[in-house]
């Protein structure tokens, strides 16, 4: 039989299995379409216009019913025919006030289900009594179904409008998150990338302000002593200007710098004017601001200061992610100190080695030369004394009548002399014609200039001296040490009044209630005697000359630190490393031996401290001296 | 008069502070190195006529021969371990701390800085005149 003259079913269901069902039972006899859904359904049956549409009631979107209602408008004359599991009361009337004539009710029963398609392809209809009733009642039911729908439209129009009005907030606020993520890598980037700290702050304000779209930012950092914090870098000409005046924040004070470094939180003023806080002369305009603290390892290193035109300019957000941003410039900072430190260190290490290998040289070159010199005083004296003696001799000799001489006591001597000198001394020497030209064959010559002599050997003696004295100078400060508990500033005050300088010069200034440390006294005396001796011959006719000794407890409390400051011409930077090398001097032939500051190094070195220099060319000099306190 | 020993192995040195000390009366023998200072001590000792005190240079060759830093440390123990009741006085050219606490803690008497010959003198007349 050809397919085409077989009747067109259609089959709407949204459940797989009873589609198959009914597919396998009409297959044989009718055309099976299928539609799993109303719409599909309803488009379906406009396209191919079945010969019969079985309708599932139960389905999602549209119930049958109204899917046949809705093809009634569609397509006049189509047959349409419910198919339900329902078996409730007026359920059948339901389906037939819809539109449909015929209900078959589920489960099909396969020996008869062809039939009953046929019937009603054939000209069965069902019949509904009181049609109107029913008619009525399905009007009513689709009007309230229809409102629901609008309920449900509207309300999910609302929600729609809602959830735009979300996204718009949160794009917002992503964008925001997003400069603020972008402003925090550059700001990182600049942290690895540049190692100066100044640059660095100045690189770090500007980015925030750039990508703040704010008209000030500005880093304060504490001053060694704590009491205030100092703008290190600021954005614009105002924060240039605010740098080169010296700009600062009391840390005690009421500004909002000052509280967040005090309280370690982030401060924030929405209103500057409501908050009736203070305007800042050189930023005008400003309406909000907040500071966020540097926290570095261990303590608060400064905060940073933003500043807007705009009333509450400052979110949440915003705080945390400056938050962010503050803690890793406290980081960098850090970094930039321990780097500094490391120079320092690794400077003074440097200068250490420098001068141990110097002072060995120099230590060894010494020791050799006051080895050989160690002989000349003894050999001096006794060449004087015996000089003497030998002329007491002659004069002795010469007193006696010539006659008389053989027969006195010395003669014997004497003549032992001249033989030896016969024996040893050259004979142009012995009979020489300088100052005697007529000198009478086989007498010995005699200098006539005896003062002369006596001058000479006491020149080789003060030499042999000077050298021994270097020599003990240098390797003085490992002589035996008599080590005893020292009153520093008591110490101080005997070395300046032993020195005598005149009044008016020394200014003293000496903590109360200062550990003892322990070290000798002469040894400890004897450099700051060298440092204070010092700062006055830098102060050799210099107006108004100060030399001011002042003595504390180090930062590191393990230590007592003395400072000897002068307002000389200061050391130009050049030399500075120098002044701790042996012989070196800067004072010309003003005397010095050059080995003041090198032993004061070494005794300051043996009794485990530190010592080092500041110059500042024209303003003077400080030397600090760091010594333990005893145990 | 009293006899003192010598040890030193620079000559010059040896000599000019032999030439003080006799000066001063005292009778002196030298000796420029540990092997030979040893000897002299206890050919004395035998010969019944023994030193009565004994100056040490730190820093010369020792028994073997090389250059030893501290070997009068040695002969110093030697001596000391010979008669405990000598005294002796270390010479030494740097002041070497470590070196001196450790003679004295051998038995030395004192040290002294080479070149301060006067010193050494006084040093040496107030020890033989000790009760």
């Amino acid at each position: 039989m050809d397919p085409k003259s077989l009747p067109k079913i259609l089959y709407i269901e949204d459940t797989p299995a009873a589609r198959a069902l009914v597919r396998r039972v009409l297959a044989r006899d009718f055309v099976v379409l299928e539609a799993e859904d109303a719409l599909s359904g309803i488009e379906l049956a406009i396209q191919t216009r079945p010969d019969l549409i079985l309708l599932d009631i139960n389905l999602p979107q549209l119930s049958g019913r109204e899917v046949a209602a809705r093809l009634k408008t569609q397509l006049p004359n189509s047959l349409l025919i419910a198919f339900s599991a329902d078996t409730s009361p007026k359920a059948r009337e339901r389906a037939l006030a819809s539109g449909c004539v015929g209900y078959l009710t589920k489960p099909l029963d396969v020996d008869i289900f062809p039939d009953q398609i046929r019937e009603f392809l054939g000209g069965k209809r069902e019949i509904l009594a009181d049609q109107a009733v029913h008619q009525k009642a399905f009007e009513a039911e689709l009007v309230e179904r229809l409102e629901e729908k609008v309920r449900e439209l509207t309300k999910t129009a609302e929600r729609n409008a809602y959830l735009n009005e979300q996204n718009k907030h949160l794009v917002v606020v992503l964008r925001r998150r997003q400069r603020l993520l972008e402003a925090a890598a550059r700001v990182s980037q600049v942290i690895t990338s540049i190692l100066d700290l100044d640059e660095l702050l100045r690189v770090t304000v500007d980015v925030i302000c750039e990508e703040y779209g704010i008209p000030f930012a500005g880093i304060f950092l504490l001053d060694a002593a704590g009491e205030s914090a100092v703008l290190r870098a600021g954005s614009g000409e105002a924060g240039a200007r605010m740098v080169a005046e010296g700009y600062r924040r009391p840390v005690g004070g009421d500004s909002t710098v000052g509280s967040a470094i005090r309280q370690r939180s982030a401060t924030l003023i929405r209103d500057v004017d409501a908050a009736q806080a203070s305007h800042n002369p050189y930023l005008p305009g400003i309406r909000s601001r907040a500071a966020l603290p540097l926290i570095g390892k261990d303590a608060v290193l400064g905060a940073l200061s933003v500043q807007s035109d705009q009333l509450d300019a400052f979110s949440d957000d915003d705080l945390a992610a400056l938050q962010t941003l503050a803690s890793q410039v406290a980081v960098a900072i850090n970094n930039a100190q321990l780097l500094r430190d490391l120079h320092q260190a690794n400077h003074e290490l440097l200068r250490t080695k420098t001068f141990q290998a110097i002072a060995q040289t120099t230590g060894e070159t010494i020791h050799w030369v006051g080895n050989k010199a160690a002989p000349i005083p003894s050999c001096t004296r006794r060449v004087r004394e015996d000089l003497l003696a030998l002329i007491g001799m002659l004069q002795t000799l010469m007193d006696q009548p010539p006659e008389g001489r053989p027969q006195h006591p010395l003669w014997p001597a004497a003549q032992a002399i001249f033989d030896a000198a016969r024996r040893d001394v050259p004979p142009e020497r012995l009979y020489g014609s300088a100052g005697g030209t007529d000198a009478p064959a086989g007498r010995l010559y005699v200098p006539p200039d005896l003062e002369s002599i006596l001058e000479d050997l006491a020149i080789i003696e003060q030499s042999a001296a000077t050298i021994l004295a270097i020599k003990e100078d240098l390797i003085g400060p490992v002589r035996l040490q008599h080590l005893a508990e020292i009153e520093l500033p008591a110490l101080l005050e005997q070395t300046l009044f032993e020195m005598g300088l005149p009044p008016g010069v020394v200014h003293t200034h000496f903590a109360a209630d200062l550990p003892s440390i322990r070290g000798d006294s002469r040894q400890i005396g004897q450099v700051f005697n060298n440092l204070v001796k010092n700062a006055w011959e830098a102060l050799a006719g210099r107006p108004q000359p100060r030399i001011t000794v002042t003595c504390h407890l180090a930062d590191d409390p393990q230590y007592l630190l003395t400072q000897v400051a002068d307002n000389g011409p200061g050391i130009p930077p050049e030399l500075l490393d120098k002044i701790w090398v042996s012989f070196f001097t800067t004072k010309g032939d003003r005397g010095g031996t050059g080995l003041g500051l090198s032993a004061c190094v070494a005794i300051i070195n043996q009794a485990e401290g530190k010592i080092s220099v500041e110059s500042q060319a024209g303003a003077g000099t400080t030397f600090s001296v760091l010594l333990p306190v005893s145990k | 008069m009293p006899k003192i020993l010598l040890v030193d192995d620079e000559p010059l040195i040896q000599r000019s502070m032999q030439k003080t000390l006799m000066r001063a009366g005292y009778t002196v023998e030298a000796a420029g190195n540990c092997a030979d200072g040893l000897k002299r001590f206890e050919a004395a000792e035998a010969g019944g006529a023994p030193f009565d005190m004994a100056l040490l240079d730190l820093n010369m060759p020792g028994f073997d021969g090389g250059e030893a830093s501290g070997a009068g440390l040695e002969l110093l123990s030697r001596l000391i371990g010979l008669r405990p009741d000598l005294p002796v006085i270390i010479l030494t050219a740097y002041d070497e701390v470590s070196k001196v606490k450790d003679a004295v803690g051998r038995g030395a008497r004192g040290y002294c800085v080479k070149g301060r010959e006067q010193s050494l003198l006084d040093q040496i007349n107030a020890i033989f005149k000790e009760p």
